[in-house]
């Protein structure tokens, strides 16, 4: 178990259904996963004394500039103020984080942590447009229509190459999120799929095929977090937050660092370890950043779950499955979850805490998990966020 | 939605990226020469280049030219463009390590996907283009 301090502790946790949802509006999303994070907790919005609400392309997908005050408004949060944090597809951990520190500056004693992102009102050519715009639009975008696909294409390329990774073990990685995806009720996709469906799914970004993609998701997700003090009579099951780590890197994307990693990840992962007092090997259960699945396998390395360029073989031996070395995206991840960018950080501290409580669907629930762990990168590294918890 | 402005063809375009006190390295394309810029002070190499130097803040800046040859690192063969390059259809995207030193991004043009392999010897080549004037490509050099 994490020997980090315990000061800070998720209370409640709630989310909407993910998926293609053109029967509700973004803040409708917002009430479902408020609304269960109320029931969850036994807290009303009254209670809330702050909110930090994630929202990475409003602007782009809704057309709605400053997308947190509608948000809030909806969810009855006003008037104990609010704000938007982005962090692209990390916006969801980034608000986690400010939640910490608003609660340990003092200034407040339970926030609420609400993140959404509205992506199917576009059509699809506009989303992947909006994501692509997280990269260096400058000179990169302008020039060479770089998307989000086609940047994580670049590193299964490259990864391949070095370390012989082959498209089977990416392919593998989708087939074990879609298992348990099909478990979940929340997930976007529930749904299995064999081998053969992925390998065959047709080209996004070669070697990167449909399969290999994480969705184009609509959705919410709320988690309330307190102080100590606050916790302790609000949960039975506080889940303490006690190892945070975050690094960031630059934007271009030929000049990074390593092309077969996230740099900027490993930092933010050793940060959290060392807060926590915890090693790779004492996490029971992750939900790591697979937008790709050629992500999940560079999280597993570069949080030293295993060594770099062994990603690929931990996978293959089922390693990431209940019942293996470290049960990874057991809710079905980005990939079968899906991935509503500014909730998604959110949605994986829920799994972490429904996990840590031992609320986890049943087939995916890790035994006696005490110990467990969110990654959640932003853009292509641009922000990187790791979160340690324990119970 | 798109922050797309009609060009003087009428086109949309993509974005407007010439607005920047690195005007040189357009004027550059246009004489078929890629460059980039060097501190002039700590030595730190910019591609795409900078004006001003990160790393220690100074603005003693000096061009370099790059001879255009260096070797494929990665690649991908991209056949879902975003809605600015769908007119584009498929197309292959490389990081080339140049000679000098920099990594740049770019296309790979006239070779078929299956004969692209990494570590392939590659050199530039510049094409006009209607929405970014002079651009730079890179071709097989063997």
């Amino acid at each position: 178990m994490a020997k980090g301090e315990k000061k800070v502790a998720i209370v409640g946790v709630g989310q909407s259904k993910f998926g293609r949802r053109m029967d509700a509006s973004y803040r409708e999303l917002c009430f479902e996963a408020t609304k269960k994070a109320f029931e969850d907790s036994g807290l009303t919005p009254k209670d809330i004394q702050y909110s930090v609400i994630g929202v990475a392309g409003a602007e782009f997908l809704v057309g709605q500039l400053s997308p947190a005050a509608p948000a809030a408004d909806y969810v009855g949060l006003n008037p104990q103020g609010s704000m938007r944090v982005e962090a692209a597809c990390a916006t969801g951990s980034a608000a986690v984080r400010t939640a910490y520190t608003t609660i340990l500056s003092g200034l407040a004693d339970v926030v609420m942590v609400l993140g959404y992102e509205k992506m199917n009102e576009v059509p699809t050519g506009r989303a992947i447009e909006a994501l692509g715009r997280g990269g260096d639009v400058q000179w990169e975008f302008a020039w060479w229509g770089t998307t989000f696909p086609a940047f994580y294409a670049l590193m299964a390329t490259r990864h391949m190459n070095q370390f012989g990774t082959t498209e089977e073990q990416l392919a593998k990685v989708a087939v074990k999120s879609h298992k348990y995806g099909a478990m979940n009720p929340y997930a976007h996709m529930q749904k299995a799929v064999t081998l053969d469906e992925v390998m065959k799914s047709r080209v996004i970004a070669w070697p990167l095929k449909l399969y290999d993609c994480s969705l184009i998701t609509d959705g919410a997700a709320a988690v309330i977090i307190a102080s100590a003090s606050v916790a302790k009579k609000i949960s039975d099951t506080p889940i303490w937050l006690c190892g945070l780590g975050c690094a960031s890197e630059g934007e271009y994307f030929a000049a990074k660092p390593s092309y077969v990693g996230v740099t900027s990840a490993v930092e933010a992962g050793r940060q959290a370890f060392k807060m926590a007092k915890v090693e790779p090997k004492d996490i029971d259960v992750a939900d790591v950043h697979d937008c790709f699945t050629i992500a999940e396998i560079m999280a597993l390395e570069d949080l030293g779950i295993c060594n770099k360029g062994e990603g690929g073989k931990f996978v293959e031996e089922e390693q990431t499955y209940v019942g293996g070395k470290l049960p990874t995206n057991v809710d079905g991840g980005l990939k079968a979850k899906g991935h509503p960018i500014g909730a998604t950080g959110v949605s994986m501290a829920i799994e972490i805490a429904k996990q840590l409580r031992g609320e986890a669907d049943a087939g995916r629930q890790v035994p006696k998990a005490e110990t467990g762990l969110t990654h959640n990168v932003g853009a292509t590294g641009q922000y990187a966020y790791v979160h340690i918890y324990s119970r | 939605m798109s922050t797309s402005k009609p060009s003087p063809s009428g086109q949309q375009q993509p974005t407007q990226p010439f607005v920047t006190k690195a005007g040189k390295f357009f004027e550059a394309l246009k004489e078929k020469k890629l460059v980039g810029t060097k501190c002039r002070k700590c030595g730190t190499n910019y591609f795409p280049p900078r004006v001003d130097c990160s790393k220690d803040f100074s603005e003693d800046m000096e061009w370099v030219e790059y001879s255009g040859e260096g070797e494929l690192v990665t690649y991908t063969v991209n056949t879902t463009p975003p809605e600015s390059f769908s007119k584009y259809g498929t197309y292959i995207i490389g990081i080339v390590k140049l000679i000098e030193g920099p990594a740049v991004m770019t296309w790979l043009k006239d070779i078929k996907p299956e004969e692209v392999k990494v570590g392939m010897k590659l050199k530039v080549e510049f094409v006009e283009s209607s929405e970014m004037g002079t651009k730079y490509n890179f071709v097989r050099s063997d």
